[in-house]
């Protein structure tokens, strides 16, 4: 038998409807709002002089707010990539001994040219661009 | 005059709230006895150490303060100044952790003994996710007290969803409230922790229990009928509350002879420690994520970890439906089979892990 259509029935339709479209913006603006907005940190950052750097050291700064590392090799050249892992993001750390980049986490291990070499991690770290400008040098967001 | 006896207050209080109905469904309720009862605890025991959480975690609250400048401060006052703190905090923890350990021996049994069968396929259900709110109050609590553990933890538990395709990155960034970890993800674990989980988790444990009352618990597939069952009240509710006093002693004597301590205080820019793990509920996923190889045929190792994980949780969630014999009560050795090896394999990675 089919459904007769009369006005409590139209009714409940307009009211569904109408919740329906009431709830999408509220759930959008709700689910917005715990995204957080993007702040990147776009600058630079002095982390010392030509002179301060021993070579075959490594040590962590942070650039907004992410941590860097930076690693004066034997050669005396100084470079600088993302500390997170490309593994699981912990904080890597420079081993003098073995000369190359350690993640204690898991075990993975970066050559000086920021590549896996052994390790779960299977990308590179990210390169962080370095200038030297009258001694100083300093690190630049990418 | 007016005169207000206590048969008038229990009076008032019948006409008012069917107290009368409540206490004659608890006298008819029965619980089967067979080889098997000793399991029908730990239901019980598991609502118990939640009771202790809610109860030890609103008393945190007094003193805790969630941010990168506080939160190990104020771990401290608690831990050495406020009068009861370390007991509180210790409970706390280990309670936690006996409630995860109760709550996984809970599912097993069920599992076993088919108790997800119809009509409890919503108690099954209720009770996954159950279990999986309960890792979500492990994980976001482990942060709060912002030390060197709880903070890599926290990096590498965050940093896992990253590598599922499409929505990943989106999720990482929702937990963390940024791309990094730092005052946002403290804040936005605390909210987790002590707001939305618990809301959710309540609702939830009343209908768990709302169903566990109105269909009664279940007797195993083939378990001969040797006893006779007893009744739920007052019988099985009194040798409940033993067993209730009786992780109440080893709950106390563990929290106070072992008390959960606290590591060094979180710092971003530290290298990761040697030995950094995650809680023991992790491991098996920890452990799976370090032996698999960062690229499988195709597919990113990590990835395809994460996928077979999720798809598991799901195939779990949606056991009642699959498994078609246990509806005609028939014992599935197939699906007892495959779930043996399932818990075979996960407490072998986290005994490796352990040892590791």
């Amino acid at each position: 038998m089919q459904k007769k259509t009369n006005r409590r029935t139209v009714l409940n339709r307009i009211i569904y409807l109408w919740a329906a479209v009431t709830s999408v913006p509220i759930i959008s603006s709700i689910i917005q709002f715990i995204f957080p907005p993007a702040r990147a940190f776009v600058g630079s950052k002095v982390i010392g002089t030509v002179d301060e750097m021993e070579p075959n050291t490594g040590k962590v700064v942070q650039l907004g707010e992410r941590p860097v590392i930076v690693i004066t090799t034997e050669a005396g050249e100084t470079i600088a990539y993302g500390a997170n892992c490309t593994h699981l993001g912990c904080v890597v750390r420079f081993r003098e001994q073995q000369g190359d980049i350690y993640c204690a986490c898991h075990g993975s291990v970066f050559n000086l040219d920021g590549h896996p070499v052994s390790g779960p991690a299977n990308r590179p770290l990210e390169e962080i661009p370095i200038k030297i400008d009258n001694d100083q040098i300093s690190i630049t967001t990418t | 005059m007016f005169k207000i006896t206590r048969d008038a207050i229990i009076i008032w209080f019948r006409n008012r709230f069917p107290v009368d109905t409540l206490a004659r469904h608890l006298k008819t309720k029965q619980v089967p006895q067979h080889r098997h009862s000793i399991w029908y605890y730990f239901g019980g025991l598991t609502l118990f150490f939640f009771i202790v959480q809610f109860v030890t975690g609103i008393l945190l609250m007094f003193y805790y303060r969630p941010t990168p400048d506080h939160a190990y401060e104020s771990i401290l006052f608690i831990m050495h100044e406020v009068r009861f703190g370390w007991v509180i905090r210790s409970i706390h923890s280990w309670a936690a952790n006996l409630m995860i350990a109760t709550l996984f021996i809970h599912l097993i049994s069920v599992f076993y003994m088919q108790a997800y069968r119809p009509p409890r396929e919503l108690m099954w259900i209720s009770g996954v996710i159950l279990l999986g709110l309960v890792l979500g109050f492990g994980f976001t609590g482990y942060l709060l007290p912002w030390d060197e553990m709880a903070f890599y933890a926290t990096q590498i538990g965050t940093e896992i969803p990253r590598s599922i395709p499409v929505i990943g990155e989106s999720i990482m960034i929702l937990l963390r409230g940024g791309r990094e970890i730092g005052s946002a993800t403290l804040t936005r674990m605390y909210a987790l922790h002590v707001v939305v989980l618990p809301l959710i988790t309540l609702f939830l444990v009343g209908l768990h229990l709302f169903l566990n009352q109105y269909y009664g618990v279940s007797r195993p597939v083939k378990v001969k009928k040797k006893k006779e069952p007893i009744k739920f009240f007052p019988n099985f509710m009194l040798r409940d509350i033993r067993a209730w006093l009786g992780a109440m002693l080893v709950l106390l004597s563990i929290a106070m002879l072992s008390p959960w301590g606290l590591g060094e205080e979180a710092d971003l820019l530290k290298p990761a420690p040697e030995g950094i793990k995650p809680e023991w509920y992790f491991l098996p996923l920890y452990q799976t994520l370090k032996i698999v190889p960062s690229r499988i045929w195709y597919f990113d190792g990590e990835a395809l970890v994460n996928i077979i994980f999720l798809l598991g949780g799901l195939l779990l969630v949606a056991l009642p439906f699959i498994d078609r014999k246990s509806r005609n009560d028939e014992n599935n050795m197939f699906i007892k089979i495959i779930g043996t090896i399932v818990l075979i394999y996960l407490i072998i990675l986290t005994i490796i892990a352990y040892i590791d």
